[in-house]
């Protein structure tokens, strides 16, 4: 029994995996460094969260496209008709907010299976479909909104992404000043708990079977790496107005679509098509199925960010989704999609979105002109370029 | 011994890989059009910005496409296999 324990195989952590949340940390360092610790203010993180929501979502929606070896060029457009039908039933027609997100999903998930019978049932290719929607979305919303902005839209839609969790404050000094929301610190121990267990019990199964475990003390690091990140995160929240319902929305998203992507049949049929989809048919997946069911779920994420989209501004306005297309993409790439031998995943594209976020919300606070804003965007993208095609090269 | 541009760009990329490699030239290539304004202006800072996102985007969008039609890529390994070869 000794023996076994002093043989038993130890590996070192594979950071390949990590590889972008140690670039999220440092693009995060750097400009605190510029912005002399502006984007550490708790209004900051808390604006991180509100004003990438739908970065996030699109990226998840963007990555199990692509996953499966299509483009969406239409996802900007779909985003703005789904926020201008949702905000004209409401303005013009005093449609109920609940209602009218109902409508907004719909419409978004009609605009999904349209694409969907093109590209699965017509073979036509995706790129020329969704560039058609891209065009006919964009016209379609201008034609509801008649080129006017609609608004103001009532809170109960708004309150989507610009509301917060009940809760109570702690530590509050006499005026109201000070303090932190209970909530937060409460769900920081919970994952802070949740990830060291996760590790424990993997170490454990690793063991029980005979795999190689993880030296302990690179978990110890990884481990206080992440629940530093997570409390530093939920504190800063805590500091400011607790949980947006907007965090918890794209929590719920991401948690659905990881668990799709990685449990389920349907997400390795997905894999399965983005890497050989003759293969895969071969192999009996139902490939029109899955692509008319991949390009319906696009338009249902699109539907919900465009209610996100439009509860932020509390309106809806023509040019709402303008370059959406391209931040999602970019999400998915920086996220690891691509370094990471093909491989995407949620996290990875979840993780690319918040880079984007903290790049856009740093340069803005250090106060970069709008076309430096466009360099520095293009620079990591070439970073995150250069890293694909290095490391390719590497593993040869 | 030197690799040679197409050792460099190597085949052992996926069809994934490629789709967003191309997704990247647009993004890269859309970069460069929006920094129009400061190109027209003289500036030679954004001027050389524009140029080579422009010429990066478009060598890496071409190259991508070709391969995706030519279908270059091969089908991703398991992560175990990866760990091995890495």
């Amino acid at each position: 029994m000794e023996n076994a324990v002093k043989n038993q195989k130890k590996v070192n952590l594979s950071l390949k995996q990590y590889g972008m949340v140690l670039a999220l940390i440092a693009v995060y360092l750097i400009f605190a460094v510029i912005t002399g610790g502006k984007n550490m203010a708790p209004m900051t993180v808390n604006n991180i969260i509100m004003q990438n929501g739908y970065v996030i979502i699109l990226g998840v929606g963007r990555l199990i496209c692509v996953l499966s070896g299509n483009v969406d060029l239409g996802v900007g457009s779909v985003v703005a008709t789904c926020g201008a039908v949702a905000g004209t039933l409401i303005v013009d027609y005093g449609v109920s907010s609940p209602l009218a997100m109902l409508a907004s999903l719909a419409v978004g998930l009609l605009f999904g299976a349209f694409v969907g019978f093109f590209v699965a049932k017509l073979e036509i290719p995706p790129f020329i479909v969704t560039l058609a929607t891209m065009l006919m979305g964009r016209g379609i919303c201008y034609v509801i909104l008649q080129a006017q902005t609609k608004g103001p839209l009532p809170a109960d839609y708004t309150w989507v992404s610009t509301g917060f969790l009940p809760t109570i404050k702690i530590g509050a000094a006499a005026d109201g000043t000070g303090g932190v929301y209970l909530i937060c610190l409460i769900i920081a121990a919970v994952i802070a708990v949740l990830v060291v267990m996760g590790d424990i019990r993997g170490q454990k199964v690793a063991a029980k079977n005979g795999l190689p475990t993880i030296y302990t003390w690179q978990l110890a690091v990884k481990d206080a790496v992440i629940i530093g990140i997570e409390t530093f995160f939920f504190y800063k929240l805590g500091c400011y107005n607790g949980i947006p319902i907007m965090l918890i929305l794209v929590a719920i998203v991401v948690a659905i679509y990881h668990f799709i992507t990685t449990q389920t049949v349907a997400g390795r049929q997905i894999y399965a098509m983005g890497g050989n989809a003759k293969a895969a048919r071969l192999s009996g997946i139902n490939t029109q199925k899955v692509f008319f069911w991949v390009y319906a779920n696009m338009g249902l994420l699109c539907g919900l960010a465009g209610i996100v989209l439009s509860a932020r501004n509390a309106s809806a306005t023509p040019k709402a989704g303008d370059g959406f297309e391209m931040d999602a993409i970019a999400s998915c790439y920086i996220g690891g999609a691509a370094t990471s031998g093909g491989v995407g995943t949620v996290i990875g594209a979840v993780v690319g979105a918040f880079i984007m976020g903290i790049l856009n919300i740093g340069m803005s606070l250090a106060g970069f002109d709008t076309n430096v804003q466009k360099i520095v965007k293009g620079a990591v993208l070439l970073g995150a370029v250069t890293m694909d095609l290095l490391g390719k090269r590497k593993k040869k | 011994m030197k690799p040679t541009l197409k050792e460099w760009f190597g085949k052992e990329v996926t069809q994934l890989t490629l789709t967003l490699r191309i997704g990247c030239a647009v993004y890269l290539i859309y970069l460069a059009w929006e920094l129009r304004g400061s190109v027209l202006a003289g500036d030679i800072p954004f001027l050389l910005a524009a140029l080579a996102f422009f010429v990066i985007g478009a060598a890496l969008g071409t190259h991508s496409l070709v391969k995706l039609i030519r279908r270059e890529y091969t089908v991703p390994s398991s992560p175990e296999e990866e760990e091995e070869t890495a």
